[in-house]
């Protein structure tokens, strides 16, 4: 019952084949009546088929018609003993060669069916063949239609890449055009770099000089300085001196007299307003004459003044205008175009005024 | 088969061995009773194949077509007339076997078992106690599990085929196929079937 008690998969695989295929043959729906096929039989043999029974008729007809003949022939031929019995006619030589003619003709016409059945039994296997010469035809239609779908795939992928080819083609001349501007490029940046170098080492010679006027500005600037501070010490060591000088002149002037009274005392000991009244001033250059009149009225003005106001100083500073006034006696000094006895009376007022012009 | 089939009112007691000659010399009854007693096979062959029903009936004709040219080239001697059947069936098939609606869903091993005449190893393998042990074991499946075994087995359906066809997973197939084997191995067991 088991053949492999080891296996019992494989055994119950097998028994549900089997299982299946009897259901499968029991279940089946029962198919059409068979029906010899008709249609789709080779020209020949359908030829054959259709005259095959007419033949054999014709056959059979023709000796039909000769035993017939032979028959109505027998009673005026006579009869031979023992070949027809059933008649009454003995036959004769002339029957007897008759009837082999016609035993000769139906074996002829045997051989002759016998030959038709051959071959219709040869024709046999045509359609088979001929169904599967249709099968094979129906395999190459079907190839045919299927390379003809792919060569129409395939031209309309030629003419796709034609298109693409076309594309690729404008692309490249266009890279073909860009390629040279970047040549024409090229051919330039060695002048360009040459112009940059040029123009590099002009900037940097323009830097360099402004480096040396920068330089140059901060001497000049530092030289400023030192001489402003020179003449700032200059100027300091003038005022200390004149300051000196004023001291020993008030001193000498008007003993044991200070500030504003000691210089309206200084003004009339020495006898500032006659002596300048006394001076010939009309060969003096236009600006000492400005300043010796300028100095008049200041002078004249501090003469009459009220030394003991309390405001006496501020107003007769603020009459000065600041140091104003010194610059410009200072200036008729320097410029040497004073007579002495007018350089020494301008020196003289100028001792008296300094540092008034500051005073309150 | 050594006897002519059982349909369509045959002659269910001639033997196949005088049918022969006589559908040789053009006997249509002959004919006629020959495929009665074969063309249920040949049409369960070419559906397990996964022929359409119509395209099944068409190729059961046209298997008969080519048997009844042909029968004058069978030769006893060289095998059973179910083995020359079978030979002629799938050749049929065989030039056919593109135009299946679902090529994948059905097993042509499975196919094939249905054309094996008798004395082929599965029929001897299995016995008729043996097999009526089986069906009496199949009736007792659970409804859901029969089904697939009916697709695998009586349809000769692939995995993919039962999948589609009984609307689940590939997965799903698989477990319960494997669960049908278990059960009825049980079953067989209980029969004395499978020791």
């Amino acid at each position: 019952m088991n053949d492999e008690p080891n296996n019992t998969n494989e055994r119950l695989e097998r028994l549900l084949r089997a299982w299946g295929a009897e259901e499968a043959e029991r279940t089946a729906q029962a198919p059409a009546a068979f029906a010899p096929p008709s249609a789709g039989r080779p020209r020949a043999l359908t030829i054959v088929l259709r005259w095959l029974p007419a033949a054999a008729a014709a056959v059979l007809l023709v000796a039909a018609a000769a035993f017939y003949r032979a028959g109505l022939q027998a009673p005026r031929e006579g009869t031979t003993a023992g070949l027809r019995p059933s008649t009454s006619r003995p036959t004769t030589a002339a029957d007897d060669a008759e009837l082999r003619r016609l035993r000769r003709e139906l074996d002829v016409a045997r051989t002759q069916l016998a030959e038709r059945d051959r071959r219709l039994d040869g024709l046999a296997g045509l359609p088979g063949q001929l169904t599967d010469l249709q099968e094979q035809l129906q395999r190459h239609e079907g190839e045919a239609k299927k390379l003809q779908a792919d060569l129409r795939a395939a031209t309309k992928a030629k003419g796709d890449m034609a298109n693409q080819l076309a594309a690729a083609e404008t692309r490249l001349t266009v890279l073909e055009g860009e390629k040279k501007a970047l040549a024409a490029t090229a051919a330039e940046l060695p002048k360009a770099q040459s112009r940059l170098a040029d123009v590099q080492d002009r900037l940097a010679a323009a830097a360099r000089e402004v480096e040396a006027a920068r330089k140059r500005d901060e001497q000049v600037v530092a030289e400023l300085a030192a001489a402003r501070q020179e003449a700032q010490r200059l100027a300091a060591r003038h005022e200390a001196a004149m300051a000196a000088f004023q001291r020993t002149y008030l001193a000498m002037a008007a003993p044991g007299e200070g500030g504003l009274a000691a210089r309206k005392t200084a003004v009339k000991s020495r006898r500032m307003l006659e002596r300048l009244a006394e001076m010939p001033t009309d060969a003096e250059s236009e600006p000492t004459r400005r300043v010796l009149a300028r100095l008049e009225v200041v002078l004249t003005r501090l003469e009459l003044l009220d030394a003991g106001r309390a405001d006496a100083e501020g107003a007769f500073a603020k009459l000065l205008g600041g140091g104003e006034l010194d610059r410009q006696i200072d200036d008729a000094l320097v410029s040497g175009g004073a007579s002495p006895p007018v350089r020494t009376w301008l020196f003289e007022a100028r001792l008296i005024l300094t540092g008034a012009g500051h005073a309150g | 088969m050594n006897s002519c089939g059982t349909h369509d009112g045959a002659n269910v007691n001639e033997p196949e061995a005088q049918l022969i000659p006589r559908c040789r010399a053009g006997d249509a009854a002959a004919q006629r009773e020959l495929y009665a007693s074969h063309a249920r096979r040949v049409a369960a062959y070419f559906l397990r194949s996964g022929f359409a029903p119509a395209d099944a009936d068409d190729l059961v004709q046209e298997t008969f077509t080519r048997v009844f040219r042909s029968l004058g080239t069978y030769d006893p001697a060289r095998g059973a007339f179910g083995a020359w059947l079978a030979t002629i069936a799938r050749n049929v098939a065989r030039r056919r076997w593109g135009r299946r609606p679902e090529p994948d869903s059905f097993d042509p091993e499975l196919a094939g078992d249905v054309l094996v005449a008798p004395g082929n190893p599965h029929a001897e393998a299995a016995g008729r106690e043996e097999i009526d042990a089986l069906r009496d074991c199949i009736s007792r499946l659970p409804e859901e599990i029969a089904r697939i075994v009916h697709l695998r087995y009586v349809q000769g359906r692939t995995t993919r085929g039962v999948a589609a066809a009984a609307g689940i997973p590939e997965a799903t197939v698989r477990l319960r196929l494997a669960d049908a084997h278990g059960r009825l191995e049980r079953c067989l067991r209980d029969k004395g079937v499978l020791e």
